[in-house]
């Protein structure tokens, strides 16, 4: 062995918000994971796998390893899509190691000047602020109506930034925001079946207008009565997901409050990535904390549209239609929160559907929140690989079940050239009601 | 008598006493391989005894062959030296049976048929249903990797031999793997003295799984008007989930060679036999499913044998190359590992070739993935030994040509002559060589008998 | 390391297969077992020819070159135990032929075992051996290891499955051995190189047999009181000749900590639980069932289920495959062994562990391929006190030497390693060692492939080695 103790002694996680042994020991490197991280199928390397990426924080923190550039790199890589985790018998949650450990990084590594100002404009100053989320989606929507995409697009400048990816993936900004929602009340549509309170997002509240609208229409025709609570704002899972805590602590604080006012059968969201989050709440404080019971309560209402619509059953009458659909498990749903049947089920329960299995439907798509901005090759690849699983059960949509999937695949059917739609699975039952 | 030769006889007198040892040139003709007449046979009565002797020939680089039932001593190349004939016939004995277990050790002398007899008294049996089964040893059918028409559902000795023990070149005792069903532990050195012809070692103990004999058993034999339709009829077998015990195809040649008065196969007929093996219910179903198998390929017939007809078929298809070999003075046996989807395409380039020398051709095809020609022309001159001979190497080339390997596993002496019955040298030959090397330092071991003259 | 070897493996595979950094090092120290060795530098060749280079630029310099699949293997087999060359082949992974009339596959080293079945179930075949890692391990790493798996039992192990290699020399000469066809004539040079650990040749391409899904499939769970009735219905299984296609063993302990994690169903108040599997025919399978319900309740079955559907099936294998890893829940550090016991001794051996680990002060866990006689002993200690762990490795070290004492072996399907190393004399005496040493010799003479596997380091003694720890915890503040 020519292993050359580092002679400077390493400084390791510090503070709060940390990987603890208890929950990384579990770890017992049997690497049944690897084949099923996206990141260690495509480059093969045993850094950029579930275990290698536990090895490198159980290293750092026993001081053996600097939380420097190549740890903060493998760690940056991972999706956090959490497959690993469906796979791991030893029961490590390695969302919350790889979460913890970005807190780390937050707090102890610096950035690039122009990583640290978008990642801060980002997390710190954009997403909490709804009003500035929708002044920027105007500013946006001016880009996209008025030429200027396809200016860009023609000339070829994107290209030449090496953004033409990126652009395909910028959502399209609705022509109506769903922020005027907030506040309402939609009446069940025949008996009430359950009051619930309906958890609208942030940037999906200028992209996704028609999503939300459609998930509270299937609702209300299911028999429930759908609030929409104001003074709700993002659920701070991408801020989770990149180390930034404290933001999404005090996001959660805030929606705490705005769900816990009245009583509700459930708290609703079209989102897997926003309600493994939300679920996780609990994570955010300690168990002495003020906000912990509140947190355990919220968790306990919180459900994804189609775990609450399979466990409910549909009660509307849902008109046949004829076609061949293929589905995305959701990693956050599939992973995050184990839910594979409801959606599955949802599906199947509409007349004439005939649903396709892809292969590896429960590998993630890339999408991963900010992921394919972020590591945009990395996204890109994986992308392709699924989109080839998904072109080859030849049916025309895919469905889903998160606004970022749907973004990502979206892209991908263009980028491929699938001519596939892709659709969410309450859009699904929206066109059959 | 040289006084070196009679120092070699004193010592192995020495060694296993006088009784033990043959030095009367009469019998020592039993002992004679393609001709060559040893200056003695040994029979050691334990490893101990063997390993002595084995030393004393390498100290006196005397060669040696070992040697069991004498069944196969005509297979393989003459040996370039033989001075000791090492006979298995005082290692005989059963070491260990576990029925329990299923694991079996045997002593390499020990015949074939003496040990099925007495696995049979426990209901098991050991799947190596080999031509000469009457006095054919367990070292020999190791050592030459005999072929079993069960290979079709047991595989072959490599896959339940479990372990060996085995003396070396330079008189080392010495095993590899081991007693239990599995074991990974260390090389798996006994895989290489499967088919090694005695050059690397000489085998003392072999360990086997062993396996339950079936309750009940039919024999179906299936007969097609020409070659294809037989090996489609294969073909679909094998993509089915029917697991038969074996799957023969007979070209009619050897139909006339297999058929006896007990049992006679259709003249002039392609004919598959296969046997269905285990539960009652189980040789049922293939009863029952045989018979489309059979008429999807147009069969002219599909029969179900009696048990004195199966017995006489099994039989003669066991004993194939030893009625080749009698129904010919100078039949040559080739024996083909073949892709089965290459099977119908060498048979036809096979039977031009016969053709084309004027040679007559039976064939016996193992559908999993063997063929065993036998050209057994009715007279032995030079005339037909010329025409052998091209024949020969034109099967070389055939399997060449459709990536199959061949090997001449009987032929008369005169043929080993002109070419090597292993056919053309591999590119893994350097390997080998050094391997034996290993095993053998001194070359003692059946020098020249193997593979690139090893 | 020399940096002129790492320049020049950077110029033969590109810089981005080349890994020298010692974080990155760092990352290939480990793999599935308990041992610990860093390599000097990590290439991840794509091409037969690329492994030629690396091995001739090994060979120039002499520096030994260890390969390495995805590193889930049990017995240390792909670390760089003398540092060196480690080469990993997670690249290399591409499916090159499929044959389904002749029932062949060929492959490259780096593909995932339970991917070649995934390749070819949709027409009707799999690949049989079936390692509890099958998800993620390699062709590679079970050709290397002669890895085995439940459903060996009936069908056989890697070695029953491979057929043909082209290996890279350590000479950097490139060899075909075997083929696709059957009994190839000449030495077995297949059979010998399936499970030689890596310490003959590098393994370039696989040729591997592909294996008729049965008709029919049908899994019991037999629930016991005590461990006895559960070993005594195996012995006698076996003894009456059945031979299902699995047969596994897992006692209460082990079942309460899966059943946690997989919800199968595995019943938490037994002793001890056989899970049987019988595949083939129909007809087959209902007489074989039915043969084994006999015994069950002949040896006090308390109940013996039969999974309603395939759902049910996969979970309760979701349960004995992820066994070992669903120990981790319970300790951060576990020691399994892979001894080999005669069928018939398998009731007196369990009693035997259990006597062994009332002795060291551990609990021992049971979770094995009973059918095959092959057990595996976990241990569990906590890494971060050393006493514990060395009282772990003197334990399997006593169960190991059991098993060899009642005819057996020392690994049924994980390899020798580093790990088992020095327990090679127990089974293997001097003589059949040096034979073994000839054959490396023909093969690996300067002894750069994998080296410190295998072979003991010491001569002749059966002493326990211990490794020091790597995971010391951090130094509390």
């Amino acid at each position: 062995m020519t292993a050359t103790p580092t002679t400077r002694p390493l400084k390791g996680f510090s503070g709060d918000d940390k990987p603890l042994w208890d929950d990384y020991a579990r770890c017992v490197h049997c690497g049944l994971c690897l084949n099923h991280c996206p990141t260690y199928r495509l480059w093969g390397m045993e850094a950029d796998s579930p275990r290698g990426r536990i090895r490198q924080m159980l290293l750092v923190d026993q001081g053996q390893l600097e939380l420097g550039d190549s740890f903060v790199t493998h760690i940056d890589r991972c999706l956090d899509c959490r497959a690993c985790e469906t796979a791991c018998p030893s029961g490590v949650e390695y969302g919350k190691l790889v979460e913890f450990t970005r807190a780390q990084i937050e707090q102890q590594h610096p950035r690039g000047l122009f990583s640290r100002l978008a990642r801060e404009a980002f997390f710190r100053h954009l997403l909490p602020f709804p009003r500035r989320i929708s002044t920027a989606a105007r500013l946006a929507k001016i880009y996209q109506r008025w030429g200027f995409a396809a200016f860009a697009r023609a000339t070829g400048i994107l290209k030449l930034l090496g953004l033409d990816a990126r652009e395909r993936l910028m959502p399209r900004i609705d022509d109506k925001f769903f922020f005027s929602e907030l506040g309402k009340t939609f009446p069940a549509q025949g008996q009430r079946r359950a009051r619930v309170a309906f958890f609208a997002g942030c940037i999906a509240q200028v992209t996704f207008t028609q999503l939300n609208e459609a998930t509270i229409r299937v609702l209300t025709a299911n028999g429930c009565e759908v609030v929409v609570p104001n003074g709700q704002l993002c659920c701070g899972a991408l801020a989770v997901h990149a180390g930034v805590r404290d933001v999404a602590r005090d996001l959660a604080r805030n929606n705490l409050e705005a769900f816990l006012r009245e009583s509700f059968d459930a708290v609703i969201t079209n989102a897997a990535g926003c309600g493994s989050t939300l679920k996780e709440y609990p994570q955010l404080f300690h168990e002495g904390d003020a906000e912990y019971p509140k947190a355990i309560a919220f968790q306990k209402k919180m459900r994804d549209v189609t775990e609450f619509l399979a466990e409910l059953g549909l009660a509307a009458p849902l008109k046949e239609l004829p076609l061949r659909v293929t589905y995305q498990d959701s990693c956050h749903l599939a992973h995050g929160q184990r839910i594979r049947e409801a959606p599955r089920k949802l599906i199947r329960a509409i007349p004439g559907i005939e649903l396709v299995e892809m292969f590896r439907a429960d590998d993630c798509c890339g999408s991963a929140g900010i992921y394919n901005v972020t590591e945009t090759a990395a996204s890109m690849e994986i992308l392709a690989e699924k989109m080839r699983s998904a072109a080859a059960t030849k049916a025309p949509v895919i469905v889903t079940a998160n606004p970022g999937c749907l973004l990502q695949l979206r892209a991908g059917a263009a980028l491929h050239g699938t001519k596939q739609e892709v659709l969410h699975v309450v859009e699904l039952l929206d066109r059959a009601l | 008598m040289s006084p070196a030769t009679s120092i070699s006889l004193s010592r192995l007198r020495e060694i296993s006493g006088a009784a033990h040892v043959v030095e009367d040139p009469a019998q020592l003709t039993a002992f004679e391989i393609d001709g060559l007449r040893p200056t003695a046979a040994v029979a050691p009565a334990s490893v101990d005894e063997l390993a002595e002797i084995i030393r004393f020939a390498a100290s006196e680089q005397l060669a040696l062959v070992p040697c069991g039932g004498r069944t196969k001593l005509a297979m393989g190349m003459p040996p370039a030296r033989f001075d000791i004939a090492v006979s298995s016939a005082r290692l005989n004995r059963v070491l260990a049976f576990d029925p329990g277990d299923l694991t079996l050790g045997v002593e390499a002398g020990i015949s074939i048929a003496a040990l099925n007899a007495q696995l049979a008294e426990k209901g098991q049996f050991l799947p190596l249903r080999v031509a000469f089964e009457d006095s054919a040893t367990i070292g020999g059918i190791i050592a030459t990797n005999s072929s079993s028409p069960l290979r079709h559902a047991f595989g072959g000795p490599r896959d339940y031999v479990l372990g060996m023990e085995f003396v070396t070149g330079e008189g080392f005792p010495t095993k590899s793997g081991g007693r239990v069903v599995k074991s990974v532990a260390g090389y798996d050195i006994h895989k290489l003295l499967i088919g090694s012809l005695g050059t690397l070692g000489v085998i003392t103990r072999v360990n086997f799984k062993t396996f339950p004999l079936p309750p009940a058993q039919r024999t179906f034999v299936a007969s097609f008007a020409a070659p294809e339709p037989v090996l489609a009829f294969c073909r679909a077998l094998a993509q089915s989930v029917l697991q038969p015990w074996l799957v023969e195809v007979v070209d009619p040649a050897a139909a006339a060679v297999l058929s006896s008065d007990a049992y006679r196969l259709p003249a002039g007929k392609w004919c598959v036999v296969t046997a269905a093996c285990g539960k009652p219910s189980i040789v049922e179903r293939h009863a029952r499913d045989l018979p489309g198998f059979a008429e999807r390929a147009q069969a002219a017939e599909f029969v179900a044998l009696s048990d004195a007809q199966k017995s006489s078929l099994l039989g003669r298809v066991r004993e194939f190359p030893r009625h080749a070999r009698d129904a010919s003075p100078a039949a040559t046996l080739v024996r083909f590992s073949v892709l089965p989807t290459q099977i119908p395409a060498l048979l036809s380039r096979m039977r031009q070739i016969a053709e084309q020398n004027q040679l007559p051709l039976a064939m016996l095809v193992r559908a999993s993935g063997f063929i065993f020609a036998a050209l057994m022309p009715p007279e032995k001159n030079a005339d037909t030994l010329r025409r052998l001979t091209a024949a020969a190497q034109e099967f070389f080339r055939a399997a060449d040509d459709s990536s199959a390997r061949a090997m001449i596993e009987w032929c008369p002496s005169e043929l080993k002559r002109e070419l090597s019955v292993w056919g053309p040298p591999r590119d893994d030959l350097a390997l080998m060589r050094s391997l034996k090397n290993e095993f053998d330092p001194r070359g003692i071991l059946s020098p020249g008998r193997f593979h690139g003259g090893l | 390391m020399d940096s002129k070897i790492i320049r020049a493996l950077e110029e033969i595979l590109g810089k981005q297969s080349v890994l020298s950094a010692r974080e990155d090092l760092m990352m290939y120290e480990y793999d599935g077992s308990i041992e610990v060795a860093r390599p000097d530098v990590v290439v991840f060749p794509r091409t037969t020819q690329d492994v030629v280079r690396i091995v001739q630029l090994a060979n120039r310099h002499q520096v030994p070159i260890t390969g390495r699949g995805a590193g889930t293997g049990l017995s240390g087999g792909a670390l760089a135990r003398q540092g060196g060359i480690l080469t990993v082949f997670s690249r290399m992974n591409k499916i090159l032929e499929i044959d389904i009339e002749n029932q062949r596959a060929v492959v490259q080293p780096g593909v995932v075992n339970l991917d070649i079945t995934r390749a070819v179930e949709h027409a009707g075949f799999y690949f049989a051996p079936d390692p509890s890692s099958q998800k993620s391990c390699t062709i590679g790493g079970n050709v290397a290891e002669n890895a085995g798996g439940p459903h060996t039992l009936l069908y056989g192990i890697t070695t029953n499955h491979v057929l043909g290699l082209e290996v890279v020399m350590p000479s950097g000469e490139v060899l075909r051995v075997g083929g696709k066809t059957l009994d190839t004539p000449g030495y077995d040079l297949t059979g010998l190189l399936v499970g030689s650990e890596g310490t003959l040749a590098i393994v370039t391409e696989v040729t591997v047999k592909l294996t008729r899904l049965p008709e029919a499939t049908k899994t019991l769970l037999a629930i016991y009181e005590t461990v006895d009735d559960a070993t005594e219905t195996v012995a006698e299984i076996t003894a009456r000749a059945i031979t299902p296609a699995a047969c596994e063993f897992m006692d209460g302990w082990t079942l309460r900590v899966v059943e946690a994690w997989v919800h199968a169903g595995f019943p938490l108040d037994s002793a001890a639980v056989l899970l049987i599997e019988v595949d083939g025919l129909r007809e087959a399978i209902e007489a074989q069932a039915a043969e084994i319900l006999d015994v069950c309740k002949l040896h006090r079955a308390r109940e013996v289920r039969v999974a309603k559907d395939s759902k049910e099936r996969e979970l309760l294998w979701k349960g004995r495959k992820n066994a070992f890893g669903a120990v981790g829940r319970l300790s951060p550090s576990y020691y399994v062994q892979d001894g080999v016991i005669p069928r018939t001794k398998l009731p007196a051996t369990l009693r035997e562990i259990d006597v062994i680990g009332k002795k060291y002060g551990f609990e021992i866990g049971n979770i094995f391929h009973a059918g095959d006689g092959n057990l595996h002993p976990i241990i569990l200690f906590d890494p971060r006190d050393r006493g514990q762990y060395e009282r772990a490795v003197a334990a399997a070290g006593e169960i190991m030497a059991h098993c060899i004492a009642v005819g057996g072996s020392i690994t049924g399907e994980h390899g020798v390693g580093f790990e088992k190393s020095e327990l090679m004399p127990l089974m293997f005496t001097e003589a059949d060692l040096d034979a073994m040493r000839g054959v490396r010799h023909a093969f690996n003479p300067a002894g750069l492939l994998n080296p410190g596997k295998i072979f003991p380091f010491g001569k002749g003694c059966g002493e326990v080695r211990v490794q020091p720890f790597p995971i010391t915890p951090a130094t509390p503040l």
